[in-house]
């Protein structure tokens, strides 16, 4: 993900924080299915997870006034909300069961441990194609580095490459998002 | 040698490192702790497997953009509430809510007795004309005792106010107390202002439904200037829903 960090980013973060309701479509199409995954992990409910979703957007844009885009990462701002979202869903459903406390004590880790995965997979979608694809290829399917060369049709040192940068940027974007977050 | 750079540190991370950069890696401490950033990564890589990202359904974006186009209600002082909340929340050098808060809206949502809602006639026609809307008992959270009672009543020219008569809560030490009412699910609340004594009174601003914010909530707040719920709740009640 861009937000932080890119010229663009910061210019969707300042016209999102003027009001601009393009800019948060824009926010929408990038942080949405972040969003949506973390609250989908952790609440297992694909009809608690849309609600969070959209309590989230619609939270951001409402509080819109107190997100300084000199100050912070756009998505960091919004997945914080987000993990808050998530908290309370939970936490309503713990008053129902009135099983707070162990619940509480549950979502607390497993959020977390969510949000490190969610986050990083949001990492690689954004890094575009073709790494993502390479990235996918060659640690979610294990497929070795001449096998991704063959399967994409892309010289041997290109994929070697593509992987080399890819694991740069990702370190970059997550020691940014780290401090964000 | 010097140090190794980004690109050969992602070789060695990839499984495609020269011997010597590797040689190094092993013997300079520098180096070994920026490899260890590069091969965690592919750890966690390796770990996660496809189809962790899940795009939400089209109709969640209407929904957003429905609830964004319709102007904020003037008075909709729940909702600048809530979201002020959340900024809060997100902002994470205050941290001021956290699992108390939660527990204790259990503790409220579980276990208050919940205050009888009516319509009754006070003071039988004299200048005193006043009508209760709704009552509750209050409690105090840490001993569940009774700590009095709130009363929202419609005075004669029609202002509604809710009235808090307790004895029981002791005004804290570099702190005040605030009156609130919140919604059920803990999410939405109104400041309705300070607690100065064993009787005080507070303006309802129009608009503010206590069907939807039917718990009040008295909390400690620290006198730091930061504006939203301490988390420090200390006496509950239930107007009813």
């Amino acid at each position: 993900m861009t937000l932080g960090t890119s010229a663009h980013g910061r210019a969707l973060a300042r016209a999102f924080a003027a009001g601009d309701e393009a800019a948060l479509e824009e926010l929408y199409r990038d942080v949405s299915s972040l969003v949506y995954s973390l609250a989908l992990r952790a609440l297992d409910s694909t009809a608690d997870a849309e609600d969070v979703t959209q309590q989230t957007f619609v939270s951001a844009w409402r509080g819109r006034g107190n997100y300084d885009p000199d100050r912070g990462d756009l998505r960091g701002w919004v997945v914080g909300i987000a993990k808050r979202r998530i908290a309370d869903a939970l936490a309503a459903r713990a008053r129902e069961s009135r099983r707070e406390e162990a619940v509480q004590h549950i979502h607390a880790t497993t959020v977390d441990e969510h949000a490190d995965k969610v986050l990083l997979a949001c990492e690689v979608e954004a890094l575009g194609d073709p790494r993502k694809t390479i990235i996918a290829l060659a640690y979610y399917e294990g497929a070795t580095h001449e096998q991704i060369s063959q399967r994409l049709g892309m010289p041997l040192g290109t994929v070697k490459s593509h992987l080399r940068r890819s694991l740069i940027e990702l370190r970059n974007r997550w020691e940014v998002s780290d401090v964000a977050s | 040698m010097s140090h190794l750079d980004d690109d050969a540190l992602a070789a060695i991370a990839i499984g495609d490192g020269i011997p010597a950069d590797l040689e190094h890696a092993t013997t300079c401490e520098q180096c070994a702790a920026e490899l260890a950033t590069f091969t965690a990564l592919t750890e966690r890589l390796g770990a996660m497997g496809p189809g962790v990202l899940t795009q939400p359904p089209a109709g969640v974006w209407d929904a957003i953009a429905a609830g964004v186009s319709t102007p904020e209600p003037r008075d909709d002082l729940a909702a600048r509430r809530a979201a002020r909340e959340d900024v809060a929340r997100a902002d994470s050098t205050r941290e001021r809510s956290g699992p108390r808060w939660w527990a204790l809206g259990a503790a409220a949502a579980a276990g208050v007795v919940i205050g009888g809602v009516g319509v009754a006639a006070l003071g039988g026609g004299g200048e005193d004309v006043r009508t209760v809307l709704a009552s509750s008992a209050l409690t105090d959270l840490a001993t569940e005792q009774p700590a009095g009672e709130a009363t929202v009543e419609v005075l004669d020219d029609g202002e509604r106010v809710l009235v808090i008569d307790t004895s029981e809560v002791a005004q804290p030490e570099n702190a005040y107390l605030e009156v609130w009412l919140i919604d059920e699910q803990i999410e939405g609340m109104v400041s309705l202002g300070h607690l100065t004594g064993e009787h005080t009174v507070f303006t309802l601003p129009e608009g503010v439904d206590i069907a939807q914010f039917p718990i009040v909530d008295i909390s400690v707040e620290p006198v730091d200037g930061i504006p939203t719920h301490s988390g420090e709740s200390i006496t509950r009640g239930v107007l009813g829903a």
